[in-house]
C-alpha cells in the first residue's frame, strides 16, 4: 500500500425533489479513505448512500459540505484525472443507440490512450463473451450482456481506480466467476478498486478494507480482517453424546462447552468452546472418553459482522 | 480535445439517425409538407409555377427552423433524462467537449437540411424551366441562421427545464410578442399619459423584449425581397449582421448551458 487515492471528508450530499425542494440527506458527515492498491468495499442495506457515495467520489454529485479529493484534488466530471479512472454503473445508463462494438469504441477511444483500437476492442468483447452480438443495439441487449458491455469498457481503459456499482448483478455464475479473476488480476497489477455490493460473500473474498453503511452515515470503516474478527474467538466441536467405557467421573459436559445441538439420533452434539479452553477441552474428551468428529475454529462471517454493527447502531439509536 | 469532438460528433448523428422520435417528427414534417403543398400544386399559385416554388420552399424552411429547435431540446434532455452522459464525463471528457460537439452535430444537420432544400429548389428552376432567383439561396442562409438560433435557445432551455416547458417558452415568449405587448403598453401610456400602471410596466415589458432572443435578426430589413425573391447587393450584409448575432447568441446559450450543466448531478 502507497499513498492516497480518495479521501473524503465529512462530506453532506442533500437532494431535493419536487415543487417544496424538500431535503433528502444521502451522506451525513460521511469520511472514508481509500488507499492505493486497496480493495475497498461500500457496505450496507438499501438506501444507505453507497451510490451517491461512489457519485460524489467522481464529483457527479454535488456536495452540500465537507470535502473530497480524488488523486489529491477535488474530482471534476470529464477532467484529465478520470484518464485513470473506470466507472461500472449500477443500472446500464449506456447509449443504448450504439451497438455492443460502437459503443466500445467509443468509451475507450474517450480514454485517448494510445494503443486503442477496434483489435482491442474485438479482443475485450471475445473476453466478455460478447463477439458475436458485436452488431446487436445496447437497446436490444439482456440485462447481463449490458452489464458485460459496461465491465468491458471499464477493461480497455486500463485504470488505476475503478468504481464498480453492483459488478455482478445480472450476470450468469461463468462470468461472475472470470469477472472475480480479471477483477483480481487488475488488483494485483496495482488497481486500486472500490466496490459497491450486496453480495457479501463475493466483498469477503476480494475486499481488503470495507466502510458499512446506514442512512448515509458511515458506522464503521475497517480493515476486513478487522471486521471478520468476533469479539472472542471460538470453536465448535461435534462430539458423541455419551461417555466411552473408560470415563473418568460421569463424563458430563463441562459448564464452559455450550451445547448448540443435539441430535440423539446421530448420537452427536455439537458445542461451542470458548478457545481460551480449547486444550482443557482436548483433555476433556479424551478423559471422558467422548468420540470427536469434528472440530474447527469458528470464523464470524462478514454478513453476521455487518448485521451485527447495523443492529448495534439501531440500539444506540433507539 | 479535436479528437474527442469528432467521436462525440459521430456518436451524435448516430443518434440523429438511429432516433425514433427525430424519425417520426421528419415523417410528420414531410406529410404536413406534403399535404399542405398539395393545393398549390394543383390549384397553382397567383403567379404561377415560381410562386408555387417559393411558396412550397418558404413552408420547407419554416419546418427546418420548428425541427432545429426540436432537436435541439430533445438531444440534450434525452442524454440528461437517460443518464447516459455520466458514461462520458467519468472519463476524460469535459462537459465543454461534450456540449460543444452536441452544437457542431446538431448544427450539421439543421445545414445539411438546409443544402438539401435549397438544391432541392435549385433542380425545380431547371426542370421547369424558369430563372434562378438569388432570394432563394439567400432565404435559404437566412433560415439557417435563425434555425440554429433556435436550436442553440432549445439547448439551452432543456438543459434547465423540460422540453415541454421549453417549447412553451419559445413560442409565447418571443421577443416579437413582447414587442407587441410593449408597442401596446407605449400607445396605452400616450393615450393616458399619467397612469402609474402603465408607465411602470412598459419599462418592464421592454427589458424583456430585449432580453428575449430574436429568431429572425434583421428580418425587417430584408423582408420586402420575400415576395420577388430578388435580393438588392446593399441587403446581403444583414446575412453577415445577422451570422454575427447567432455566433455570439450561440456562444452565450453554450457558455450558459454550460454552466447549468456544471450545477447539475448527472447521476
Amino acid at each position: 500500500m502507497s499513498g492516497e487515492i480518495l479521501r473524503a471528508e465529512n462530506v453532506d450530499v442533500v437532494f431535493r425533489y419536487g415543487i417544496m425542494r424538500d431535503k433528502v440527506h444521502a451522506l451525513r458527515d460521511f469520511s472514508v479513505s481509500v488507499a492505493e492498491g486497496d480493495f475497498f468495499a461500500l457496505l450496507g442495506p438499501n438506501g444507505a448512500g453507497k451510490s451517491t457515495a461512489m457519485y460524489s467520489f467522481m464529483g457527479l454529485c454535488k456536495i452540500e459540505s465537507g470535502r473530497i479529493e480524488l488523486f489529491g484534488k477535488p474530482p471534476s466530471p470529464g477532467s484529465a484525472m478520470f484518464a485513470d479512472v473506470a466507472y461500472l454503473p449500477e443500472e446500464p445508463h449506456y447509449h443504448m443507440y450504439l451497438t455492443v462494438e460502437e459503443a466500445l469504441m467509443f468509451y475507450g477511444r474517450l480514454y485517448g490512450k494510445n494503443g486503442f483500437g477496434r483489435a482491442q476492442a474485438l479482443e475485450t468483447l471475445d473476453r466478455m463473451g460478447l463477439i458475436e452480438f458485436r452488431r446487436l443495439p445496447l437497446a436490444k441487449c439482456s440485462k447481463g450482456m449490458k452489464q458485460k458491455v459496461g465491465i468491458a469498457q471499464c477493461l480497455v481503459g486500463r485504470p488505476r481506480l475503478l468504481f464498480l456499482d453492483e459488478p455482478t448483478r445480472g450476470l450468469d455464475p461463468v462470468i461472475v466467476k472470470e469477472f472475480r479473476d480479471i477483477l483480481r488480476s487488475i488488483h494485483s497489477e496495482g488497481a486500486t478498486v472500490v466496490l459497491n455490493s450486496h453480495i457479501l460473500s463475493e466483498v469477503e473474498t476480494l475486499a481488503n478494507r470495507a466502510v458499512v453503511m446506514r442512512k448515509g452515515r458511515a458506522l464503521r470503516a475497517d480493515k476486513m480482517d478487522n471486521l471478520l474478527r468476533g469479539e472472542k474467538d471460538e470453536y465448535m466441536a461435534m462430539i458423541g453424546n455419551q461417555p466411552g467405557p473408560e470415563a473418568a467421573g460421569n463424563g458430563a459436559l463441562p459448564d464452559y462447552a455450550l451445547v448448540m445441538e443435539s441430535n440423539a439420533q446421530r448420537g452427536v452434539t455439537q458445542v461451542a468452546i470458548p478457545a481460551e479452553r480449547f486444550h482443557e477441552f482436548i483433555e476433556f474428551t479424551r478423559t471422558s472418553g467422548r468420540k470427536v468428529h469434528d472440530i474447527s475454529l469458528r470464523k464470524k462471517t462478514l454478513e453476521e459482522s455487518v448485521f451485527s454493527i447495523l443492529s448495534m447502531n439501531e440500539e444506540s439509536n433507539a | 480535445m479535436l479528437e474527442q469532438v469528432f467521436l462525440n460528433t459521430a456518436v451524435n448523428l448516430k443518434f440523429f439517425r438511429r432516433s425514433r422520435f427525430i424519425l417520426g417528427l421528419s415523417l410528420l414534417v414531410f406529410l404536413l409538407m406534403a399535404i399542405s403543398s398539395v393545393p398549390m400544386f394543383i390549384f397553382g399559385g397567383v403567379g404561377g409555377e415560381f410562386e408555387v416554388m417559393r411558396q412550397v420552399f418558404d413552408m420547407l424552411l419554416d419546418y427546418v427552423q420548428v425541427f432545429a429547435a426540436i432537436m435541439g431540446m430533445f438531444y440534450i434532455h434525452s442524454h440528461i433524462k437517460d443518464r447516459s452522459l455520466k458514461m462520458v464525463l467519468t472519463k476524460p471528457c469535459l462537459p465543454e467537449t461534450w456540449l460543444f460537439s452536441l452544437g457542431v452535430s446538431s448544427a450539421l444537420v439543421v445545414a445539411g437540411f438546409h443544402i438539401v432544400i435549397f438544391f432541392a429548389a435549385l433542380g425545380a428552376f431547371f426542370v421547369v424551366g424558369i430563372q434562378f432567383q438569388y432570394g432563394f439561396l439567400f432565404l435559404a442562409a437566412a433560415n439557417l441562421i435563425s434555425s440554429m438560433i433556435l436550436m442553440f435557445y432549445g439547448m439551452f432551455l432543456a438543459t434547465i427545464i423540460h422540453p415541454a416547458l421549453a417549447a412553451v417558452v419559445i413560442i409565447f415568449f418571443s421577443e416579437g410578442a413582447f414587442m407587441g405587448i410593449f408597442e401596446l403598453v407605449s400607445s396605452g401610456l400616450l393615450a393616458r399619459p399619467d397612469s402609474r400602471l402603465l408607465s411602470s410596466l412598459q419599462p418592464f415589458f421592454e427589458l424583456i423584449y430585449l432580453a428575449l432572443p430574436m429568431y429572425e435578426p434583421f428580418r425587417d430589413r430584408y423582408s420586402d425581397m420575400m415576395d420577388s425573391m430578388t435580393v438588392s447587393s446593399d441587403q446581403w450584409i444583414y446575412l453577415v449582421y445577422s451570422g454575427a448575432y447567432a455566433l455570439v447568441f450561440g456562444t452565450l446559450m453554450y457558455l450558459l448551458s454550460l454552466y447549468f450543466l456544471r450545477r447539475k448531478n448527472i447521476i
